[in-house]
């Protein structure tokens, strides 16, 4: 059987590259121990690691090794900014593209009478949406209370990108904090904390930064404090009863998952070595050439076609989203197909009531590879 | 993957002749580590466990070395919480 064509990076890439496995392998083997708990050899390996690959994130997206959090993913980054920053009474302003992942929280947390939030534009749900519009209209929903911006750098569904510099100006001027959700961006698109004046970065470890699951990272902006959303041991000042004062162990209660940490640091290193400006221009070129290819298919619609990049959404009129799905995966093309966990972003686009189909690239996707698509939806459709 | 070694923690007795700084986290340990190579100052992080702190994370560096490291660290924002003399 021949390797499935894996077109499904932005739930989680695949396949990693041969150094991540090798460095899950060395951790398991030479790194064993517990980073930051033990007084011997192999927790001594674990958290030199453990530190490399603060160091790696901190000079990748442009901030200070400690002010890097290792969390369970984008996830529980994103739950520890929002529930660790947000009081009684603030408004919260996101965009109409959120994944459940910033949804959810604001819903509960609005459900529960803490918080109020309100919608403002992305370039997804407006062509003409550009930096301008975004901002001006960020302003009219200001109110004197909103004290959060959040927003996914990088819409789930379609590759609808936010104006992450001035957004961080807007929100410094008005003194309100600004919280990324870089789930899809991280590894696809260049982020610099400082640069952008991003108070909060939440990052997955295992989609465009090619690391396992179950690790990514909040990296806090400067002189940002939250409160800590686990409490529990974590090898430092271990006789008090309050966790420590200082990040990043203030906010990481229980053993960090180190193996996962090791691989991603190594997917990284790979990120990295290709360059992400080189990847950026790659997933246009490939979304191009794989719009056009849709587009030769009578009663196929692609979704927000004027944001280019690694995530293109489309759906077909005759066949719903599960069905299409289901027929690539017999061909073995692995898509994804559904409402993908973006419930304000499928409302935003009004896709079918059967939802759409998602295609997402990695640094290794090929035109052959998409070639290999066109062949077989020409097979199910024709 | 740096040098594990430079990862050293006090099991035993106290080198003399050397000065712990004690600092927090193995995270914040490393940092003072690498501010102060980025000085030409060599020391290794070591773990401490005491009634005051708990476990604690440092440094150790040459004893006659105390004036440059107070100077870098303090220059790198690295807070110590104490400093421990190991002489006879």
């Amino acid at each position: 059987m021949s390797a499935p064509i894996y077109l499904d990076h932005a739930a989680t890439s695949w396949p990693k590259p041969a150094a991540v496995h090798r460095a899950v392998f060395d951790c398991l083997t030479r790194a064993g121990g517990n980073p930051g708990h033990g007084s011997h050899a192999l927790s001594d390996a674990a958290a030199q690691m453990v530190y490399d690959c603060r160091c790696a994130l901190a000079e990748t997206f442009g901030a200070s090794p400690e002010r890097v959090i290792f969390t369970s993913g984008a996830t529980h980054a994103i739950n520890l900014a929002l529930h660790g920053a947000l009081r009684q009474g603030d408004h919260v302003l996101c965009s109409d593209m959120e994944h459940n992942a910033v949804y959810r929280p604001l819903y509960a947390l609005r459900e529960r009478g803490v918080i109020e939030f309100d919608t403002i534009l992305s370039p997804a749900s407006d062509p003409r949406a550009g930096t301008a519009r975004i901002i001006t209209d960020a302003a009219a929903k200001r109110r004197p209370n909103t004290r959060m911006l959040v927003c996914s750098h990088m819409s789930n569904i379609v590759s609808s990108v936010m104006p992450l510099s001035a957004l961080g100006a807007f929100c410094k001027r008005h003194g309100m904090l600004f919280c990324v959700d870089a789930a899809q961006s991280a590894g696809h698109l260049p982020i610099n904390v400082g640069e952008m004046q991003i108070d909060m970065l939440c990052i997955p470890g295992h989609k465009g930064l090619y690391g396992l699951q179950g690790c990514g990272a909040l990296i806090l902006g400067e002189g940002v404090e939250l409160t800590p959303l686990l409490q529990g041991g974590n090898g430092v000042l271990s006789l008090s009863g309050i966790m420590p004062d200082q990040p990043p162990e203030r906010y990481e209660a229980g053993t960090l998952p180190t193996p996962a940490i090791a691989g991603l640091l190594a997917g990284i290193r790979e990120v990295n070595a290709r360059g992400i400006g080189t990847i950026a221009a790659q997933d246009r070129h490939l979304y191009d050439r794989a719009r056009a290819m849709l587009s030769r298919f009578e009663g196929m619609r692609v979704y927000a076609p004027h944001c280019r990049g690694p995530v293109l959404l489309c759906s077909h009129d005759r066949m719903p989203a599960d069905a299409l799905g289901a027929e690539l995966d017999r061909r073995g093309i692995c898509v994804r197909a559904g409402f993908h966990c973006a419930a304000l972003g499928h409302g935003t686009l009004k896709t079918p009531d059967t939802g759409a189909v998602r295609l997402s690239f990695g640094m290794d996707t090929t035109p052959s590879d998409l070639d290999a698509l066109y062949s077989a939806l020409k097979d199910i459709l024709l | 993957m740096k040098t594990p070694d430079l990862f050293k923690q006090q099991n035993t007795q106290p080198e003399y002749g050397f000065t712990d700084a004690l600092i927090g986290s193995a995270t914040h340990a490393a940092r003072a580590r690498d501010a102060l190579a980025a000085a030409a100052i060599r020391a290794q992080t070591v773990k401490h466990s005491t009634r005051a702190y708990g476990c604690i994370y440092g440094i150790r560096f040459p004893a006659a070395q105390k004036p440059n490291v107070t100077y870098v660290l303090d220059r790198a924002g690295i807070a110590v919480r104490e400093y421990v003399e190991s002489t006879p």
